[in-house]
């Protein structure tokens, strides 16, 4: 005798062989195929026949596993690739941090404030990465729309993982000012420069979600935006120190870099290939 | 049953017209697969005939965008069910794609008006 929960699970198994791992997924077409199995059966048809034509509506192992995979490999990737390299920095980082932390060298909210802040800007710069891989792509060929929409979806991501980032890391490191020098805004380069780079990936961030600006427009202001952390982060520590990370040579190197591709992303060819 | 009820719809227009169709339903209450393709069955008068699963990787894909969100509920029988509705974006992608579809209806609508009149 047909057994509807033992074929259903033989087909879950067929299913997971194929390439269908996500039990979610199984869970959501099991529902669907228990529903046309049902909605047959009442209309008088034996329900093992039911079921083989609700298998049949619902698509082969083969066809649902490509589209499934399809939509892994379109949808998420460039979001995947930022979020291995952003979690990579920030664990060296984290972990480099938390070495260091001693009494009176350096403290815990000390700690807290460059980790903040470091990985906020790494997750500013991953944008601006977006932008000039978005460049590059349209320089040479058109972009599929789902590619173009996955891009701008994980520009979002990391913008929003940046502003929360800066933002605690000002905080930060405005409490650990208050401990220590007397004051929570001493008005100094760096301080400023953090400012200057959290009032624009906030107002990025903000024009992004209105949802009113093209993708070319977000990838360009992307670009934008590594410049102006740039400055605001290297720059302000030329002016505070001159020297180490923040050397002329770097600032220099990155602000050419984006200029480069903010200028193969604006010339009259790029629209041409855009159209 | 006249002649256009038995006109099916290309494949390539089916495809180009799931999203609309999707975000349309969606915005009038939340809605999940199954209760989705019957619901475009009926009104298309079977016109439109999606392979059922296709509509799951097309519905993921909006999560993904963050058009659509969803929500597991508990139905009766005591079996899952994912409930997909409408998120802000969706909206202002639905208005989007509205104006797109009305714009090439207008130039058909015009072209087939001066020809056939």
């Amino acid at each position: 005798m047909f057994n509807l929960d033992q074929a259903i699970s033989e087909w879950r198994q067929q299913m997971a062989a194929g390439g269908m791992k996500s039990s979610q997924v199984l869970d959501e077409l099991e529902g669907h195929l228990r529903a046309d199995t049902r909605a047959l059966a009442s209309d008088g048809t034996p329900e093992v026949q039911a079921f083989r034509l609700a298998v049949s509506h619902l698509g082969g192992t083969d066809s649902l596993s490509t589209e499934f995979k399809k939509l892994g490999n379109t949808s998420s990737m460039p979001l995947k690739i930022g979020a291995w390299l952003w979690t990579g920095l920030s664990t060296a980082l984290a972990a480099r941090l938390l070495m260091g932390v001693s009494p009176g060298k350096l403290s815990l909210l000390l700690s807290a404030h460059i980790f903040s802040l470091t990985a906020g800007y790494a997750a500013a710069f991953l944008t601006g990465g977006f932008g000039v891989y978005y460049v590059c792509c349209r320089w040479f060929r058109a972009m599929w729309p789902t590619r173009e929409q996955a891009l701008s979806r994980a520009v979002l991501s990391f913008s929003r993982l940046s502003v929360g980032l800066v933002l605690a890391g000002l905080l930060l490191g405005m409490f650990w000012s208050g401990q220590n020098r007397g004051g929570y805004f001493a008005g100094g380069p760096r301080e400023i420069g953090t400012l200057v780079a959290s009032v624009w990936l906030m107002a990025f961030w903000l024009f992004q979600r209105s949802g009113q600006v093209s993708s070319r427009v977000t990838m360009l202001l992307c670009i934008v935006g590594n410049m102006i952390v740039s400055l605001a982060w290297f720059g302000a520590g030329i002016v505070a120190h001159g020297n180490g990370i923040a050397s002329y040579w770097l600032l220099d190197a990155l602000l050419g870099f984006h200029l480069v591709f903010f200028t193969m992303g604006v010339v009259p060819i790029f629209k041409t290939a855009e159209a | 049953m006249n002649v256009e009820e038995l006109i099916m719809l290309s494949k390539e227009l089916v495809a180009a017209s799931a999203e609309p169709l999707i975000l349309s339903l969606l915005s009038g209450g939340e809605s999940y697969g199954y209760a989705i393709i019957q619901e475009v069955k009926a009104r298309s008068k079977d016109r439109i005939q999606w392979t059922d699963g296709m509509l799951y990787p097309v519905l993921h894909r909006m999560a993904d965008e963050g058009w659509i969100t969803s929500r597991w509920v508990e139905t009766e029988n005591g079996r899952k069910r994912k409930y997909y509705s409408i998120k802000k974006d969706g909206k202002r992608a639905l208005a989007q794609q509205r104006e797109q579809w009305l714009a090439v209806h207008s130039v058909l609508a015009g072209l087939w008006k001066e020809r056939y009149v």
